[in-house]
């Protein structure tokens, strides 16, 4: 899968998580429904897509898509 | 849209066999809960083993006569099942996540990597144990069953005190089943409100009425009891929703939310097209140029292609230009 392909994976899983459209620049900041507890499920989700797992201090971190989307390529490398 | 966060609390519904605490953590995630909730305690960290009055349930609800002691002893869930019980969650994946009753049930908690803290209702008044929770920084879920408006603000203080301002209140009627009538689920917004934090419902009714209904009113976390099935029984089978029901309510609240929306006053594509259909002006017989428009060649009716009805009465006693046959949209080329 390459860089673009993930993309399109993790924002419609975002889509689905936050009921809202994002693109690869927006931040945890940027959308409402994404608090603690969209970001639990949005984590777990991604896990279980990706067959990643992130550490416990890694998850809080991830709080941007592109993060994501680097984090994920560095655990599939 | 918000998306609401269900929780399938496992509490004893178990009922003692570690088979069926893994089963339905399966069953949570495959029916769609995001979460599946479990509780720490044992019965010694919660009471005391004695046979005083006041250790002994009278109030005439599901557990009448037992006494705590031997309830929590058959309601509690093992700790060597939890490590387990939150492994299997992440495999499946389905968050996992428990209400600690004391101290040591969070450092136990902490070790598994728990990543909320829920307070039950009896504990709200527990500020060393809300104060310990909430120095962990993880989301604090606190329900409200018992508490008045002083307690919901000492709690609430304290999280934010350790600097924690990750806090859900539930508005919660700690009785088992709860009747609906004592359910105030009006309060879930005075609690938002009131407390400046985000609001939920833990429900112990019988049925998906009250769940429904509190999203309706901004609640953004649901948690209700799950059980795989009715006839394991145990001490919260009565009040708990089986696979089917637990489903439906799912479905509910996911429609519930999507039905909420947005304020937007602006007209969506389809709305655009259907305003087709919306009223205007038309000649409603044939009307000769030079004839005056009145009230029975002219009317306000559907399709909404003519002028808008807010000109009718510029329009009556205006004189036709031309021919005009009946059934045509109106114009303002049409008159003079």
């Amino acid at each position: 899968m390459d860089r673009n392909e993930l993309l399109v994976k993790i924002l419609d899983i975002c889509l689905d998580i936050f009921g809202v459209d994002i693109h690869e620049n927006t931040k945890r900041e940027d959308i409402d429904s994404w608090d603690s507890l969209g970001h639990l499920r949005l984590m777990m989700s991604i896990e279980q897509s990706f067959e990643v797992k992130f550490s416990m201090s890694q998850i809080p971190e991830l709080d941007s898509i592109k993060k994501i989307v680097e984090s994920i390529i560095l655990l599939k490398k | 849209m918000e998306r609401i966060f269900i929780i399938a609390e496992l509490s004893a519904n178990h009922n003692g066999s570690f088979e069926t605490a893994l089963k339905t953590v399966k069953a949570a995630k495959e029916i769609g809960a995001d979460a599946i909730k479990i509780q720490t305690y044992t019965a010694d960290t919660i009471t005391l083993d004695c046979k005083k009055a006041d250790f002994r349930i009278s109030n005439g609800g599901l557990w009448d006569g037992y006494y705590l002691y031997d309830l929590y002893k058959e309601a509690y869930t093992p700790w060597e099942w939890q490590a387990e019980i939150f492994k299997l969650a992440k495999e499946e994946g389905i968050i996992c996540f428990s209400s600690p009753f004391d101290k040591t049930a969070i450092d136990f908690l902490e070790e598994l990597n728990n990543p909320i803290y829920k307070i039950a209702s009896f504990e709200i008044t527990d500020i060393p144990l809300i104060k310990y929770a909430a120095s962990k920084g993880k989301p604090m879920i606190i329900s409200t069953g018992i508490a008045n408006e002083d307690d919901i603000q000492l709690a609430v203080n304290t999280c934010r005190e350790e600097g924690n301002n990750d806090i859900t209140l539930l508005k919660c009627t700690s009785a088992y089943p709860a009747p609906i009538e004592e359910a105030n689920l009006i309060m879930i917004r005075d609690l938002a409100e009131r407390f400046g934090v985000k609001v939920g419902l833990s429900d112990h009714s019988l049925g998906i009425t009250l769940p429904i209904t509190a999203v309706a009113l901004g609640a953004t976390v649901i948690e209700k009891h799950f059980i795989l099935d009715k006839s394991i029984g145990g001490p919260d089978a009565a009040f708990s929703l089986d696979r089917k029901e637990f489903a439906q309510m799912i479905k509910a609240v996911r429609e519930v939310e999507q039905a909420i929306g947005k304020i937007d006053y602006k007209l969506s594509e389809k709305q655009k097209i259907s305003r087709e259909h919306s009223r205007s002006l038309y000649a409603v017989s044939d009307i000769k140029a030079g004839e005056i428009f009145t009230d029975k060649n002219i009317r306000s009716i559907r399709p909404g292609f003519g002028m808008h009805p807010k000109h009718y009465w510029e329009v009556l006693g205006k004189t036709a230009k031309k021919d005009i046959k009946r059934g045509t949209a109106l114009s303002f080329d049409l008159f003079i």
